[in-house]
């Protein structure tokens, strides 16, 4: 398992603890706090962490279009969170008319960089990089 | 940094059962509280999160800076007065949450039960899909409180 595969394996978790943490219905559950902050706190390391692979020049991760964690620095990471969201949302729907499957990850290639985008259960991860950075040695495989 | 009656670093304040909470007495009830609306002042740029009233009055509030309460229940009631009207205008049905996205900063409104209204304002270094997120989190988790038998 690669690198990122790792950090995408331990974020499920977390995510799984959270989802789990809040079975309590519409009744108040103390622990689910916690376990948000958790999950906040592993989609931050993740964005940081990713931004910080050889040749990576940001990361972000998105929910619903929005930023909610970032690494490295671009001048709109706004934009690259609904850009996400637009393409992610035609990709899941080109692969359920395709039956290709869940929707696991998309690229997007210009002549300058390319973004590579991982949808992570209701969050969407991004990676902006140049174009000609081997993708997967960034990702550590 | 100012805070309300209970300090979250001091874990002696903040009781957390292993259970779920159906029935709930005052103090734990308002403890509870304390510790999601430091949640949400958590979050980098978060300035103020605070529960109002119907009649526009902070029931509870965590806040970075010095802030006018008045004001706070000033805009509540014209923020959310407006939007709700809004909404009924294009019979979109119920206001869940209303961003105001201003020069220095954002201010976003929740209505929670009884009447109540969950506000968190920001400064500009704050990332509204984090925000938003973790005020659609704690909305139902502040409703339940509410709504416990006590």
């Amino acid at each position: 398992m690669h690198w990122l595969a790792q950090q995408l394996t331990s974020l499920d978790e977390v995510a799984e603890r959270f989802v789990k943490a809040k079975t309590g219905g519409d009744r108040f559950v103390p622990e689910t706090g916690d376990a948000r902050e958790a999950f906040r706190r592993a989609l931050a390391d993740l964005a940081s962490s990713v931004s910080k692979r050889p040749g990576v020049t940001a990361s972000f991760v998105a929910h619903e279009g929005l930023v909610l964690a970032t690494g490295g620095n671009v001048p709109d990471f706004d934009a690259l969170a609904a850009t996400a969201q637009v393409c992610l949302s035609a990709g899941k729907a080109a692969a359920t008319g395709l039956s290709l499957g869940g929707l696991k990850q998309m690229v997007l290639v210009g002549e300058d960089h390319k973004l590579a985008l991982f949808l992570v259960g209701q969050m969407a991860l991004g990676i902006l990089a140049p174009c000609e950075v081997n993708l997967a040695a960034a990702r550590g495989e | 940094m100012k805070t309300g009656a209970w300090n979250k670093d001091d874990p002696r304040a903040a009781p957390r059962p292993a259970t779920v909470v159906g029935k709930i007495d005052k103090g734990d009830r308002d403890a509870y509280i304390d510790s999601l609306l430091g949640g949400l002042t958590s979050l980098r740029g978060v300035t103020a999160a605070a529960i109002v009233d119907a009649d526009g009055f902070p029931i509870r509030l965590r806040h970075d800076f010095d802030i006018d309460e008045d004001a706070l229940g000033v805009v509540v009631q014209i923020v959310l007065g407006s939007a709700r009207q809004a909404a009924e205008k294009v019979k979109q049905g119920d206001t869940d949450l209303v961003l105001s996205e201003n020069h220095d900063g954002l201010v976003l409104l929740a209505p929670l039960t009884k009447g109540l209204v969950l506000v968190v304002m920001t400064d500009k270094s704050a990332m509204l899909g984090a925000v938003r997120f973790e005020l659609k989190e704690t909305v139902p988790q502040v409703n339940a409180l509410f709504e416990a038998k006590d």
